[in-house]
């Protein structure tokens, strides 16, 4: 039976693999769009190119990250690398509100001038196959960041979330733009598709910004575990005089907490060793990842 | 969130008024631990508007529960919503709490005890 350390060393390795996976798959498929591009004409597949090109830039920097901290604790970081994480996260975010931004401006100019698009069929192919790996690599992300919270994970499968959407509305528009090429209005909908686009990359680089940027400011952690820390507390309410302060903070997938108490003076040493010991392993056992303190203290910890 | 305080006899009962949570629980934080520093080791406190309670809230019951026992005083609660009693007895903080059906009850109990 593996140990619960071999496990997350496993979860770890996991998670490197699927990471490097989505790049190298990132990879193969830019070449085949820069041709679709060329041919088609398509503000809508240029922008969905520059979006693929930042979005692999950043996967390669997650990737990067990821590699480091599965190396742990050193002597030069004592806590480990988490925060490397949330950073990377924050570099996915960057690419994503990057090619937001090219995206629309593209659009804005297409509305402007507005011509037929070129030939699309080895972009509708190239697009096809970039949303069926794009589904699986959500999908197997998405496995992964249920089965244990890691921000790296969480940002990657939003962004192949969005990734599918962008490659739905694309090949959506790419038809569209076709099979009604004779119509006037047929040349407003690849502009259009884009924008569309740009509003879900939008909405997931929110999402990723906020939760790095909350992690990285060492906010406390979420209700749901702040009622998990005090229902122990209840649990073990005779057992301690007096609770002096509550810190907790997470970096990547860990989670740290601090519980400062006041013992009994007539205990040993030993006895209140033994007590807080067995607090420890209780409170670390309800939260996954959990690296809890309790240190004894006599006044006031803020 | 309003935090009115009240004297019958021996025990003091505060009123709680509003969502009790991270920015808010401070207010309740400073006054039970005004009241326990001047000596008052009966409190009752009046749950009968409290309309939410979260973590920073519990938090702040149990550090006055923890001061009151010092000061060989207790606390008791009283008219609980079923929103906020349902989270105390999800944390288990039902189980360290007097809690009674009213404030009349309440203070009575501090009656019958002595």
């Amino acid at each position: 039976m593996a140990s619960p350390e071999r496990s997350g060393t496993e979860r770890f390795v996991e998670k490197e693999r699927s990471v490097f996976v989505g790049l190298m798959l990132g990879l193969l498929v830019l070449v085949p769009d820069v041709v679709a591009v060329a041919l088609a004409n398509s503000v809508m597949l240029l922008s969905d190119l520059l979006k693929s090109g930042s979005e692999t830039i950043a996967t390669f920097l997650s990737y990067l990250a990821i590699r480091r901290v599965r190396q742990g604790k050193t002597f030069d970081y004592n806590y480990g690398q988490g925060k490397l994480e949330n950073i990377s996260s924050l570099a996915v975010a960057g690419a994503m509100l990057i090619s937001w931004l090219i995206i629309t401006f593209s659009a804005i100019e297409r509305f402007r001038h507005p011509s037929p698009i070129g030939q699309i069929g080895l972009a509708l192919f190239v697009t096809g196959v970039s949303a069926v790996i794009n589904v699986l690599v959500w999908r197997k992300n998405r496995r992964l960041a249920q089965a244990e919270p890691s921000p790296i994970i969480e940002s990657q499968w939003r962004l192949y979330r969005a990734k599918t959407a962008a490659n739905i509305c694309v090949l959506v528009s790419l038809i569209v733009s076709s099979v009604f090429r004779e119509q006037s209005w047929s040349a407003y909908v690849d502009p259009a598709g884009a924008i569309l686009v740009s509003g879900f990359l939008l909405l997931s680089a929110y999402r990723v910004i906020t939760d790095s940027v909350y992690d990285l400011l060492d906010r406390t952690l979420d209700e749901s575990l702040q009622l998990v820390i005090l229902s122990e507390l209840a649990t073990w309410f005779h057992e301690y005089v007096a609770l002096h302060g509550i810190r907790s903070r997470r970096s990547g997938s860990n989670v740290y907490i601090e519980i400062f108490m006041e013992f009994d003076g007539d205990q040993r040493m030993s006895e209140v060793q033994a007590l807080i010991d067995r607090m420890k392993a209780s409170l670390e056992e309800k939260i996954q990842n959990s690296q809890v303190v309790i240190a004894p203290a006599t006044g006031p910890v803020t | 969130m309003q935090c009115v305080e009240n004297r019958h006899e021996s025990v003091i009962v505060v009123g709680l008024q509003g969502r009790m949570d991270s920015s808010t629980a401070r207010i309740v934080e400073e006054k039970m631990i005004s009241l326990i520093d001047r000596g008052e080791s009966h409190l009752v406190v009046d749950c009968a508007q409290l309309d939410y309670i979260s973590s920073a809230g519990l938090r702040v019951f149990l550090m006055a529960a923890k001061r009151l026992t010092q000061a060989r005083g207790k606390l008791v609660l009283a008219t609980m919503n079923d929103d906020v009693k349902q989270v105390f007895d999800m944390t288990g903080f039902s189980s360290i709490f007097k809690i009674c059906g009213s404030k009349e009850e309440a203070i009575n109990s501090y009656r019958q005890e002595s």
